[in-house]
């Protein structure tokens, strides 16, 4: 019987409000007399078209407000005046607000930055999303995956799967190259060079490198032709024209010709390097054996895919390939299938998700880019919460100027955009101030962090479209809650100057104090947690002795001939108790092989392998747990080899002194056992090792050094040198720091969260700080009264500081928990670890409440000690 | 004719309420202008005419009461004011004296 309600729901919506009730009423009557007279179903059809009729501007237009709001500006300039006076009339409020926002900002902006860096990794390659490279996997007792492969695993597979376009590969010199260059003036400019690569030809097109000088079709062809980056270049050749010049590679003696100049990448990857020679150059020298290995882990092996073909098309054909590169090898089919997997990985997940074997760098873990950006979040929320809580407070001064605004007439739409407004005014100059620590911080970020940010890099289009999103959100967010609030005062009550506490406010504000302890609590909590994992890392016993040994480094063929009288020059003085040499120095990377205990080989396994001599154990301590060291090698026909438990377990060897065991067509003989030590970080537990007697393959001498004349007994050593093997390089590492590097990234990691630690709790601070000045000055007159009556100063001092503290006490038995869990998550990496305890717990709450308590005493003290006559005769 | 402002339906519409009144609004004067044309008129065209001829000065009004059939909603009365009616009995006077000018032999050819 009634009308169609959707042409109702429409018209309501197109008609201007005041002539609603008319235009409604007319159509109703109309449609009940229609009804009688034509029937139901023509009057509805009738009603939509009378409806429509009113489709017309006359009846859309709204009607002018009774009261038009003027389009001048006197009432705009009117908030800004009221804004700014407000901000200077509060000043200590308005600094706390700001200085906590732009701290807030600040950190946000650097957290952006690294953020962002962490996850763009590689993908600055023209063709990032076609690259793979290579790994593979050994399924066993101790999996392993490596990030190095055979030298023909590429080639080969390019052969096999068609969806592979290009193959480039990267190995990297072993030992680290020593280059030399004669320039005319005659001074010989030496330098050793740590990162660099031969690589194939195609590396200049899959990954775009970009040539200052030179040609980039054939740079990388000819043989003995070497590649720098402008650094390079410029450090050796200084403002000559490096095209065509020649180095010398001091290790092989050979002459590299300067075939071009490359920029380094504008964007972050995890390819390093200062040079690179072209392949030809290692094939024309290297063993043919190494080259053809299919076992050997020396090669990266980086593909490109065609531009139609998908991960899944390579992958799909990964195992039948396999079967055959193996078979070559002499592995049956099955044992292929059942131990080996050969999986591919885009080169943008390298810097975050891999973490194997022999990678080319360290990488990142995604883990730390959620740590960071998970705190830069925190304190960003807790610089928003502590806006919110301090506008609330101040809300109340301004109680009378709303009360009057009203009165005379403001809407409640008006006053939430002037104090909107307001809030937008405060964020704005908190990003100037952030802007301003931003630019101060970035450097002393970058030392903390290990980066390499600049200031520029914020300047993204992206990265100012999130900012202004970012500080928008900000303001809207910290600015609508105390808005709406003030515009809800009565004009009567505000104006009376009743400065009731509206208990949800209360409890709002409550809350918000809460989430900020909590944050700093769990902030506290683990720093103090990384900070005694760190302290573990240094104090534990690693079951050698790495103080006062230095570690001197072999440079060449002409320094491996003369290692001998080397020694014996050593030794000569007397602060060097011992002299030892040592292929890898823990804390490195120990090259792996197999050893199998000799007629055994079903027992092989992979150990890793160290060469030393027969006073390396001693000068480590490293403890002998069964048989003997090795004595002074005469002419013998087994190599002696000495394994730490982990190897003799990994062997299943019962009694295996005296026994041979046999790698790479080598017999040895087992003469002793030594503890485990822990050769490599303490992420791990001890790897098997094996160590063989072989000076010869030496790296280092390991010097260790008595009393403290360090600084001269290096200089002996270094004239040493330089006299016995002149133009040799001469440098030396102490082993103690060698081993404090492998925590590094934990370091950082601790570092930034220690900062941020502090900024979470200054910020808390600031707004307890604030919210206490409002508590204390609201019950001025009470704390009067009660002195007039008796009250001590230490009572009231406890009155005023009791709530905040329970509210602190409250944060910290809520944030325990989380942190526990987070924190204990965090140790479960490291596979030794210190265990959390309750004081941890403990003294994180307490530092708080203790921080806590130090800044509302400001203000209570200050309230406790007043002349009661000055609180009461105020009015 | 003084009043060049005045539309045909406007006339009409003007008419009805003078011809209605009291009691002249939308709803009974778009009926009463269908029935007495024959054709179909909307309360929304009648509505607009109202408004600009209240507009005008032609017209003024008031809300009335409220009934059933409105769903409770008042109506808007119209009358006609002075102007208005002055405005009507010129257009009216203006006609009649054309009317009376037509030579009565032409007015027997239409019909």
């Amino acid at each position: 019987m009634s009308p169609p309600r959707l042409a109702d729901r429409l018209l309501t919506w197109f008609c201007a409000p005041h002539l609603r009730e008319e235009v409604l009423g007319d159509l109703h009557e109309r449609y009940t007399l229609r009804v009688k007279s034509v029937g139901e179903a023509n009057a509805q059809r009738r009603y939509w078209l009378d409806m429509l009729a009113y489709v017309r501007p006359e009846f859309i237009r709204r009607q002018p407000e009774q009261y038009p709001q003027s389009t001048n500006t006197t009432m705009l300039r009117n908030y800004l005046k009221i804004a700014w006076r407000n901000v200077l009339r509060y000043k200590l409020n308005s600094a706390l607000t700001i200085t906590g926002l732009a701290l807030g900002l600040a950190c946000g902006l650097l957290m952006i930055l690294h953020v962002r860096e962490e996850l763009n990794y590689d993908k600055g390659f023209s063709k990032a999303d076609r690259i793979y490279r290579i790994t593979s996997e050994n399924i066993g007792e101790k999996n392993r995956q490596w990030a190095a492969t055979s030298p023909i695993l590429g080639i080969e597979m390019q052969q096999a799967i068609p969806a592979i376009q290009t193959v480039a590969r990267f190995h990297r010199p072993y030992p680290d190259r020593v280059f030399s260059y004669v320039p005319s003036n005659g001074v010989t400019k030496q330098f050793e060079e740590k990162t660099g690569f031969f690589v194939d030809s195609t590396v200049v097109d899959v990954f775009d490198l970009s040539f200052v000088k030179g040609d980039p079709q054939t740079a990388l062809k000819q043989q003995d032709a070497i590649v720098l980056t402008e650094a390079m270049a410029a450090k050796y050749f200084g403002n000559e024209n490096p095209l065509g010049k020649r180095i010398q590679d001091d290790l092989d003696k050979r002459p590299l010709t300067v075939t071009g100049v490359i920029k380094p990448y504008s964007f972050p990857t995890h390819l390093q390097f200062d040079y690179l020679i072209s392949m030809s150059t290692y094939y024309n020298h290297a063993d043919k054996g190494d080259l053809e290995n299919r076992g050997w882990a020396g090669f990266y092996n980086y593909i490109l895919l065609n531009n139609s073909a998908s991960r899944s098309d390579v992958e799909k054909r990964i195992p039948e390939f396999m079967v055959k590169f193996y078979e070559a090898k002499g592995e049956t089919r099955k044992e292929i299938l059942a131990t080996r997997r050969t999986p591919i990985q885009p080169i943008t997940d390298i810097h975050l998700h891999s973490k194997l074997e022999k990678e080319m760098g360290p990488n990142s873990d995604i883990t730390y880019v959620y740590v960071f950006s998970i705190a830069a979040l925190f304190i960003l929320l807790l610089a928003a919460v502590n806006f919110i809580n301090m506008a609330t407070a101040q809300a109340f001064n301004r109680m009378k100027e709303v009360g009057v605004r009203k009165v005379l007439g403001a809407r409640k739409g008006q006053l939430i955009r002037q104090f909107l407004g307001e809030s937008f005014i405060l964020t704005l100059l908190a990003t100037i101030g952030a802007f301003l620590l931003f630019r101060l911080a970035i450097p002393l970020y970058n030392d903390l962090a290990a980066r390499t940010l600049r200031v520029e890099q914020l300047f993204t289009p992206s990265n100012v479209l999130l900012l202004v999103l970012l500080i928008g959100l900000i303001s809207l967010v910290a600015g609508f809650y105390p808005a709406l609030f003030i515009s809800n005062f009565t004009p009567v009550n505000s104006l009376k100057g009743k400065k009731s506490q509206v208990s949800s406010v209360t409890l709002v504000r409550k809350g918000l104090i809460v989430f900020q302890f909590s944050v700093s609590v769990f902030m506290i909590f683990s720093t103090l947690v990384v900070y005694r994992q760190m302290k573990f890392f240094q104090t534990k016993d690693l079951g050698f002795d790495q103080d006062q040994v230095v570690a001197v480094k072999l440079y060449g063929r002409e320094m491996w001939e003369k290692a001998n009288t080397l020694q014996q020059e050593f030794q000569k003085n007397s602060a060097i108790t011992s002299v030892a040499r040592i292929s890898t120095l823990p804390g490195d990377r120990f090259s792996t092989d197999m050893l199998a205990p000799l007629g055994k080989s079903e027992d092989a396994s992979q150990l890793r392998f160290m060469w030393a001599d027969e006073n390396t154990l001693p000068v480590l301590k490293i403890r002998m747990k069964a048989g003997r060291n090795f004595v002074r090698r005469t002419e013998n026909a087994h190599f002696p080899v000495i394994l730490n438990e982990a190897a003799a377990k990994a062997l299943k060897l019962d009694s295996p002194i005296g026994q041979k065991a046999v790698s790479l067509g080598d017999t040895g003989e087992i003469v002793g056992i030594v503890s485990d030590f822990h050769f490599a970080s303490l992420h791990n537990t001890v790897d098997p090792l094996v160590i063989v007697q072989h000076p010869g393959q030496a790296n280092y001498f390991l010097l260790k050094i008595s009393g403290n004349k360090l600084t001269e007994t290096l200089q002996y050593a270094q004239s040493t040198l330089a006299r016995l093997s002149p133009g040799s390089l001469f440098s030396y590492t102490f082993l103690d720091e060698k081993m404090a590097r492998l925590y590094d990234s934990e370091k950082r990691v601790g570092n930034v969260l220690n900062v941020f630690a502090i900024f979470a709790m200054f910020i808390s601070c600031m707004g307890l700080f604030g919210l206490t000045a409002y508590a204390v000055q609201v019950r001025t007159k009470e704390v009067g009264v009660r002195k007039v009556l008796g009250a001590t100063v230490t009572g009231i001092i406890a009155l005023l500081s009791r709530d905040f503290l329970r509210l602190v006490l409250i944060a910290t038995v809520l944030a325990s928990p989380v942190a526990w869990w987070a924190m204990n998550s965090w140790l479960n990496d490291f596979a030794y670890h210190i265990d959390i305890e309750w004081w941890m717990v403990g003294i994180s709450g307490l530092l708080a409440v203790v921080i806590a308590f130090l800044t509302v005493s400001f203000q209570t003290v200050k309230a406790a000690l007043m002349n009661p006559v000055k609180s009461l005769r105020s009015e | 004719m003084r009043r060049s402002d005045l539309g045909e339906f406007e006339e009409v519409v003007l008419l009805a309420v003078a011809a209605l009144s009291p009691g002249a609004y939308s709803v009974i004067i778009a009926e009463e202008l269908e029935r007495e044309t024959g054709s179909s008129v909307s309360t929304g065209a009648v509505h607009a005419a109202l408004q600009r001829l209240e507009q005008k000065g032609y017209l003024r009004s008031e809300l009335g009461e409220a009934t059933a059939e409105r769903g409770g909603r008042r109506k808007r009365l119209f009358t006609v004011t002075a102007l208005g009616g002055r405005v009507l009995s010129d257009v009216r006077a203006v006609r009649n004296r054309l009317w009376d000018r037509i030579i009565p032999n032409i007015r027997l050819e239409w019909s």
